[in-house]
């Protein structure tokens, strides 16, 4: 199986390779190697599910020469591997970056036309980048592909994208750099602190094994409590620097909008649906997993952040009229929803933020691939200037009620199973914060809906003349029916919005134990003391030793 | 006069032979130019001489690499004497090592890879000479670059101040001329007397400082100042109270701080940048640099290692602070300053001047550190990465020049429609100098830091940590300005009147080794590190009672089979180094060897060890060499 | 090493004669002024070399070269560097018209 995770990851390489490399391919031999390629990597990743066991908290599908040691030695000093295994944390993600490289695939089938070969080489890339990402046992490893990714996405805006992709690219690329640059240096601190200060002095960049090791670690001041000064925090507002960029959390998510808007179709897929997930995964695995006391000191911070981010974005989508900009702006809320509830502290809020990571990719994914089905039929994102596709596009008007309802987190959708425990989670936590987060998840509904009021329901517009496309025959045709490929992008995310609505059991199952081992170092680190953070500046409850069963404890001591 | 002058062993030359080669074929050149200078046409006499000059370098690689292959045989006794080596020689290079004429220069592991390197770095900046005709000169170019090199090797191995001065000399000269060398334009002559009149100054200073140095130490060998140094006097006091001491080691680092173009001794670089020819811009950027580097590490680093006390004021009493503030602020000033530069090869400059500045925090890790070694190899690495991504980027420096007329930022435009290929191993070598992954100078940046965080001393982790958070700011900095460069040539569409022809092979090829040296030593770092890691060693060799952690590799157990000599060959003059020792000295020597051992054994008991000791060939090589250093005792 | 004059004396000369160089290197417009300083500055630094060689002993394991024959080696290198110099000035001063270092400012930034 060891074997099988590396070929999943490196087979889109492969295919890349393969497109740079092969003489004059044209268009159509150039997507269907694409295809041919995410499909072989989707095959090989679902069998990967099928033999993944549930309620093993130890990574899977790993090489591990010697237990407890994973991948291949790359580096012999210092000892860097060439390792990869999924957990309950990665392996949702791993798929869904698999499906979605699918759908961007299929989104990208009539749209792109100028150099074929290389724009789904650079997609492909971005899959290995990816995918090598979320199975990443080595924390150099996890950087290298973390900075790799951008570099392909960097083209793909940069090349194919809108009027000011110029300025997206290098904003996208360079804010992310910077941010991923302090990353690298809390990684390389992690590392250090546990080489020292471990008992038996252990250079290790293995991800298991720091997270282990993080969590005993023998040094008074790495388990100071609270303190501002104590490295952990240090280290755990290092490694935010470069996640919190990339999720994107309130301050920090300028680069967002502009780099969606300018991105082609696919690339707002992959961006939204996966790229985000790069950021939360992080924080989940490195500053949950291993500066847990950064996270119990700062959390008050860090949740009124998710919530200004949750309320601010879906304010500021309220307010667009360019479906592919608002769709951008309640991305920065639905992010805020999974940092809220990795910062409930608890169990309950942690299984929701990483399914709610998979529903938001799932959601976002199918919504940048409706908007760019419009806009290729209707050469516009304004919503006013698009309506009633409802009797034009029967199916691609489904496609988008089923997402925009499921991103509104409507009962029985993917959206609730994620966002409900989140808020559960919080409650517990803080009332104030999860009532605010509250209102997030209303003015989520409302603009969603307000977007499928106009854009599904509303009167019947066709295209405004298009002199720019006049040339293309299929254009004077008034709207162009929904083709198989737009259908086959987007059908199994539809299933999937609904099947994790219906039945989050079996996906739930497969995180529990890695979030279990999370909350269990995060409870640990509150249980040692007591938490006194000066909240005076920051509006929320301090934090109380209250029994962190979430679910049935709204009523622990408060103040 | 020293009555051991005429101890010299002739059978040194041979392990001079690439130097030599070189120095000969510059002579073989400026002949053959006389020759052919009626005869030919300026663009085929450059073809002509370049292709002779190219062959003059395959010969000293041969030599080069020859050499390492003969002392590797000669040293692996197991198979016995090679054949053809005649007895005398087979027995010379089976216990030459360390240090030849006298202790004049090293010839061991580390002078063996650099020059291998800077034979191959020559061969690239000759064949992308070769690309267009900036002069008419060609065989006194063409003699004048391959002499730089020589200067080049031999500074790299000088083993004390006086040839380290005039190896120094030979390769500044060297290069002021040919700066100066395209002789149409203003801004070469220009570019070349800035650099002479701020390198000449430079030279002074450092000359004056290295005569303070040898009046406080009576010495110019770098072992025996070192061991001057590091027995007068408590080392916690330092420079502190000791004018002359600390005049002569500012001096120095002045000295140092011109040639590796250290802000503030920086200003001569962007002049003599833009204004050389682009080959001889690349050549100062990297060959010098690396020289340069090699030999400041070895003064510092080495021979006055006792001087460097760490302490937790950034101005304590010793050159740590001053290296400290210095790459502070070299990196920041030099990446700020890049930002706004509009020509590619002043950028480039600029960003060489930025370089030096992370590499002084490998210095400045390497001073500190009970893993002196590792850090000093880290800067090898780097220097070696970013030596050749320069190469590279200064042969697109060159095809502008060539086709354009001008190597503005902006000619670039475009480059990436209309030779791909091209374009993308310029993105590379770009992504590399960035330090973004998977490409080498990512793992260069990486390792370097990496020993800077990971130095166990307290006081100066503060300051290291704070100079590693400066530097990976900076390579944020840095990646604004190389972007330009990236949007330049895939973004923007090509435009201005004159368009870029077809490369050629005199740009490619150094394009795409820049290139492949990027991508292979990003997925392959393992073996060049350690490769550099044993070289720093060799650089940084004898040991001392202060360093812990290199004590305890110096003199790791070792498994292989490698036999003492006879103590009758042992007590012959075998390094001169020790034969130059008397009985007292030696004896210390021993004592403090002794001493390192017993530390070593105290850090080899679980849990002081560091985990990740050398691989098990460098060990060997280390152990080989600590046991070949007490056989000489 | 008994001797008439003291050791300090030469020192202070060499640290005078070499300030006065630095001095003028800093001050001076004149490229061949310039020249001029700078083997001032080396000159210096060789007072200081012969000096200390003729007042120091060798500590042990001292190497073969002492600071007399680096005295004789700058003489030459200094004699390449004035050459050198001589000649780019020339070729300075064929573009400009001008041997002032200030005039020289093609390129700037």
């Amino acid at each position: 199986m060891a074997t099988l995770l590396a070929i999943t990851v490196l087979l889109p390489l492969l295919g890349s390779l393969v497109l740079i490399l092969a003489p004059r391919l044209d268009r159509s031999a150039a997507r269907n190697i694409a295809l041919g390629c995410t499909l072989a990597t989707m095959a090989f990743s679902l069998i990967l599910l099928a033999s993944f066991r549930t309620g093993v908290l130890t990574p899977q599908f790993a090489f591990e020469p010697q237990a407890g040691t994973y991948g291949l030695r790359w580096l012999a000093r210092p000892d860097i591997r060439f390792a990869f295994g999924l957990d309950g944390l990665s392996l949702w993600l791993f798929l869904l970056t698999a499906l979605l490289m699918i759908t961007a695939v299929m989104s990208s089938w009539e749209a792109i036309s100028e150099r074929a070969p290389l724009y789904y080489a650079f997609l492909l890339a971005l899959e290995t980048g990816l995918l090598g990402l979320f199975a990443s046992l080595d924390v150099v490893l996890f950087y290298i592909f973390f900075e790799f990714t951008l570099i392909p996405l960097f083209f793909l805006i940069g090349l194919w994208g809108g009027p000011e992709r110029q300025r997206a690219s290098i904003m996208f690329f360079l804010y992310t750099l910077a941010g991923s640059l302090l990353t690298l240096l809390g990684v390389i601190a992690l590392v250090v602190v546990h080489y020292r200060y471990s008992p038996a002095n252990v250079l290790t960049f293995s991800i298991p094994e720091l997270t282990r090791g993080l969590a005993t670690l023998p040094w008074p001041r790495w388990h100071e409590v609270g303190s501002w000064s104590s490295p952990q925090v240090l280290i755990f507002l290092l490694l935010l620097a470069g996640f919190a960029i990339k999720v994107p959390m309130f301050p920090f998510h300028t680069w967002l909008p502009l780099a969606h808007v300018e991105a082609p179709t696919a690339g707002s897929i992959i961006l939204a649906g996966v790229l985000l997930k790069v950021g939360s995964y992080g924080l989940l695995r490195f500053n949950m997993g291993m500066t847990p006391l950064g996270a119990v000191s700062l959390f008050p911070l860090l949740a009124t952040l998710a919530v200004i981010g949750i309320i601010y974005g879906a304010l500021v989508a309220l307010a667009q009229t360019d479906m592919k900009r608002l769709v951008a702006y309640s991305s920065v809320s639905h992010m805020g929803f999974v940092v809220l509830g990795m910062f409930a502290l608890n169990s309950t809020g942690l299984d929701g933020s990483v399914i709610q990571m998979v529903n938001h990719g799932l959601t976002t994914g199918a919504l940048f691939a409706c908007v760019g089905v419009l806009y290729e039929r209707y050469h516009t994102r304004e919503m006013s200037e698009v309506g009633g596709i409802w009797n034009r596009l029967p199916i691609l008007a489904f496609f988008f009620i089923l997402s925009a309802l499921g991103s509104a987190a409507l009962p029985g959708l993917n959206g609730f199973v994620g966002e409900f425990p989140i808020l559960v989670g919080m409650f517990s936590e803080s009332r104030r914060a999860a009532v605010l987060g509250g209102t997030g998840m209303i003015l989520g509904a409302c603009y969603l809906l307000w977007m499928i009021l106009k854009v599904v329901f509303g009167p019947l517009r066709e295209p405004a003349a298009d002199h720019e496309h006049a040339g293309d025959g299929n254009d004077h045709a008034a709207v162009r029916p929904v083709g198989w490929h737009e259908i086959a992008g987007l059908a199994p995310l539809m299933a999937l919005i609904v099947l994790i609505g219906v039945v989050p059991g079996p996906f739930l199952d497969r995180i529990r134990p890695s979030s279990g081992e999370i909350d269990k170092n995060l409870q640990s680190q509150r249980g040692s003391s007591t938490v006194a953070v000066a909240t005076t500046t920051i509006p929320l409850p301090n934090i109380t030793a209250a029994p962190r069963n979430a679910l049935k404890a709204p009523q622990g001591k408060r103040r | 006069m020293d009555p051991n002058l005429s101890n010299v062993d002739f059978r040194d030359f041979w392990q001079l032979a690439p130097a030599t080669v070189l120095s000969v074929w510059g002579l073989v050149v400026l002949l053959a130019d006389l020759a052919l200078a009626g005869r030919m046409s300026a663009p085929a006499r450059r073809r002509a001489i370049g292709w002779l000059t190219l062959a003059g370098v395959a010969l000293a690689l041969l030599a080069a690499a020859g050499l390492i292959q003969v002392q590797q045989l000669a040293k692996a006794e197991t198979q016995g004497t090679p054949g053809w080596l005649s007895p005398s020689l087979a027995e010379y290079f089976s216990r030459a090592g360390g240090a030849i004429f006298l202790g004049t220069l090293s010839a061991d592991l580390q002078t063996g890879v650099l020059n291998v390197l800077f034979i191959i770095m020559l061969g690239l900046v000759v064949w992308q000479s070769m690309a267009w005709s900036f002069t008419e000169d060609w065989g006194e170019y063409f003699a004048l670059v391959t002499w730089a090199t020589v200067g080049m090797m031999l500074l790299a191995a000088s083993e004390e101040l006086v040839t380290l001065f005039l190896t120094l000399e030979t390769m500044t000269i060297c290069l002021y001329l040919t700066t100066a060398f395209e002789k149409t334009r203003r801004r070469s002559a220009e570019g070349g007397l800035k650099y002479f009149v701020y390198g000449s100054v430079s030279s002074a200073l450092f000359l004056f400082g290295l005569s303070l140095l040898y009046g406080l130490t009576g010495t110019t060998q770098f072992e025996s100042i070192r061991e001057v140094l590091a027995s007068t006097g408590p080392a916690a006091r330092g420079l502190s109270g000791n004018v002359t001491g600390a005049t002569a080691l500012l001096l120095m680092l002045v000295g140092f701080g011109f040639k590796i173009a250290a802000v503030p001794f920086h200003q001569w670089a962007p002049d003599a940048y833009e204004g050389a020819p682009a080959p001889v811009t690349a050549w100062i950027a990297t060959g010098s640099k690396l020289a340069s580097f090699v030999a400041l590490m070895k003064v510092f680093l080495h021979a006055l290692q006792p001087w460097s006390h760490p302490s937790n004021e950034l101005l304590g009493p010793g050159w740590l602070g001053v290296i400290a503030i210095v790459s502070a602020v070299t990196m920041t000033y030099g990446n700020f300053a890049a930002l706004v530069q509009r020509n590619f090869k002043r950028m480039l400059a600029y960003s060489s001047i930025a370089n030096a500045g992370y590499m002084l925090v490998g210095v400045a890790a390497a001073s500190v550190s009970t893993r002196g070694a590792e850090a000093a190899g880290s800067v090898l690495f780097y220097l070696v990465v970013y030596a050749f991504a320069n190469i590279g980027a200064f042969a697109v420096a060159a095809w502008l020049v060539r086709d354009k007329k001008t190597d503005d930022i902006d000619d670039l435009n475009g480059l990436g429609m209309q030779s791909p290929l091209l374009a993308i191993c310029i993105l590379v070598l770009m992504l590399s100098l960035i330090g973004i992954p998977p490409f080498a100078g990512f793992f260069g940046k990486l390792y370097m830091f990496m020993e800077a965080i990971n130095q166990q001393h307290a006081k100066a982790w503060p300051t290291l940590m704070g100079l590693v958070a400066l530097g990976l700011m900076n390579s944020v900095v840095s990646a604004f300005y190389y972007v330009r460069v990236l949007k330049a040539m895939f973004l923007r569409e090509p435009g201005g009147s004159r368009r870029l022809g077809l490369a050629g092979g005199s740009i490619e090829i150094p394009i795409v080794i820049g290139t492949l040296v990027a991508i292979f030593f990003g997925i392959y770092p393992g073996r060049l590190m350690s490769v550099m890691q044993g070289a720093a060693v060799s650089m940084l060799t004898t040991t001392t009672s202060t360093s812990g952690g290199f004590a305890s590799m110096i003199s790791a157990p070792s498994g292989t089979g490698y036999a003492p000599l006879p103590p009758a060959m042992a007590s012959a003059p075998a390094s001169p180094k020790s034969t130059r020792l008397d009985p007292e000295q030696a004896k210390k020597y021993a004592d403090r060897m002794k001493k390192a051992e017993a530390q070593a054994k105290a850090l080899a008991s679980p849990g002081a060890q560091p985990k990740n000791a050398p691989p098990g060939e460098a060990k060997d090589a280390l152990a080989k060499k600590a046991e070949a250093q007490q056989e000489d005792q | 090493m008994a001797s008439d004059i003291p050791l300090n004396w030469f020192l202070y000369f060499a640290a005078a004669s070499f300030s006065i160089g630095l001095v003028g290197v800093l001050v001076r417009r004149n490229a061949i002024a310039v020249l001029m300083a700078i083997e001032i500055m080396l000159n210096a630094a060789n007072v200081n070399l012969v000096a200390f060689w003729r007042y120091r002993n060798a500590p042990p394991g001292a190497g073969p070269l002492p600071g007399v024959i680096l005295a004789l080696f700058v003489i030459t290198v200094a004699a390449a560097e004035v050459a050198v110099g001589i000649g780019m000035i020339l070729l300075c001063y064929r573009r400009w018209r001008a041997a002032d270092v200030d005039r020289y400012d093609s390129m700037s930034g």
